[in-house]
């Protein structure tokens, strides 16, 4: 959060790196029972560790910002989310309907986001020139230098570009 | 007569002790917090004793044999907090994280979770708030047999039937080398000994 409240104002946009994907929902037996569309800053297992369907909400605080006293993020800014399959769509546990947490943050945001629909990697090279389909196909371990780039599974040279989402009502 | 009134006066002590650490075990929780409980209870490897299972028994709202398989399952060391995912009355759904670390299986062999695609996992309990019921047992001879069901005040309890018993990483260390030191079958002394090796990687 500090990141987005110290910078002063943010006209262009704002990137996500980070783990993102299904949240599964299991019974006492170990079956999945539901899926949830996650994105998880932390790495940590309490509810609150995640942005979810159920404190999405919190992230309307943005819209607050830029009208109020304290401009964050420009009208025009949009929102990059590098993380896997935040933009799949899928029958979500807490919303009780189809959506994605990339169409949720643009809806409580009232940005555009951009978002994948499949898993990401690191690789040596970026998502046009890189040679590997997936983290298969890079060094193991990566090396600790730079640069490194998260880009999405898919063929080398026609990898998927970003689903684009705008604010809807749920 | 002083030895048969000093009798009672112990037998009513421990009974009103035994009421008091059941009553105040699990009735004055919120759901999240009864949830942890029971994972607190979980991750000190209760599930996998009979005493500790009869601990576990007051959370849930109906009865809950031990199970009878000696399999586990396995979860992170880290978990939680629960958290609510929905409260209608008295009714209540709650979640709490954790990561799968896998199965233990009779032999003491084991089994590495499977790979399921997500980023996380959560265990989905739904809870009623309800009145508490305990049984008191009597002899019929040969077994305890259950002689009443005594019914208290109103608690929050799990209503999912129980799952396999699990434990944390660290409890599964401990619950296999105890294992394994009973055990006589050089098999499973083996899949015992791996097993450490594959937990202590773990956290």
């Amino acid at each position: 959060m500090t990141a987005l409240t110290i910078n002063g104002f943010i006209s262009g946009g704002v990137f996500y790196y980070g783990h993102g994907g299904p949240f599964h929902t299991l019974d006492g037996a170990g079956h999945v029972t539901g899926t949830v569309s996650i994105l998880a800053p932390g790495q940590g297992t309490g509810a609150d560790s995640n942005i979810t369907f159920q404190n999405v909400s919190q992230l309307s605080a943005v819209r607050t910002a830029y009208n109020g006293s304290q401009n964050i993020i420009g009208p025009a800014a949009a929102i990059w989310i590098n993380g896997c399959s935040a933009g799949k769509k899928i029958y979500d546990e807490y919303a009780l309907f189809e959506t994605s947490i990339a169409q949720q943050i643009s809806n409580k945001t009232q940005r555009g986001v951009y978002a994948y629909e499949k898993g990401m990697y690191f690789s040596l090279h970026d998502a046009a020139s890189g040679t590997s389909s997936n983290y298969t196909g890079e060094p193991n371990p990566l090396p600790a230098s730079l640069p490194l780039y998260l880009v999405p599974n898919g063929p080398a040279g026609n990898k998927p570009q970003p689903l684009g989402f705008t604010p809807q009502s749920n | 007569m002083r030895r048969y009134l000093r009798s009672i006066l112990i037998l009513t002590l421990v009974v009103t002790i035994a009421w008091a650490q059941e009553t105040h075990s699990t009735r004055d929780f919120t759901p999240t917090q009864l949830i942890d409980q029971f994972w607190k209870l979980a991750t000190q490897g209760d599930l996998l004793t009979a005493n500790g299972w009869e601990r576990a028994r007051g959370f849930y709202s109906h009865s809950t044999p031990p199970p009878v398989s000696k399999s586990i399952d396995v979860v992170s060391n880290v978990w939680g907090p629960a958290s609510q995912k929905s409260l209608d009355g008295e009714i209540a759904v709650v979640v709490i994280g954790f990561d799968d670390a896998g199965h233990i299986d009779e032999n003491l062999k084991y089994i590495a979770p499977k790979e399921t695609g997500a980023v996380k996992t959560g265990r989905l309990y739904h809870l009623v708030f309800a009145p508490t019921k305990f049984e008191t047992y009597k002899s019929d001879g040969k077994n305890l047999v259950v002689d009443k069901t005594i019914v208290g005040p109103k608690a929050w309890q799990i209503e999912d039937k129980p799952g396999a018993p699990f434990t944390t990483v660290n409890s599964a260390i401990r619950y296999v080398l105890e294992m394994r030191k009973k055990s006589n079958d050089p098999n499973v002394i083996r899949n015992a000994d791996t097993t450490i090796e594959k937990l202590l990687r773990l956290n």
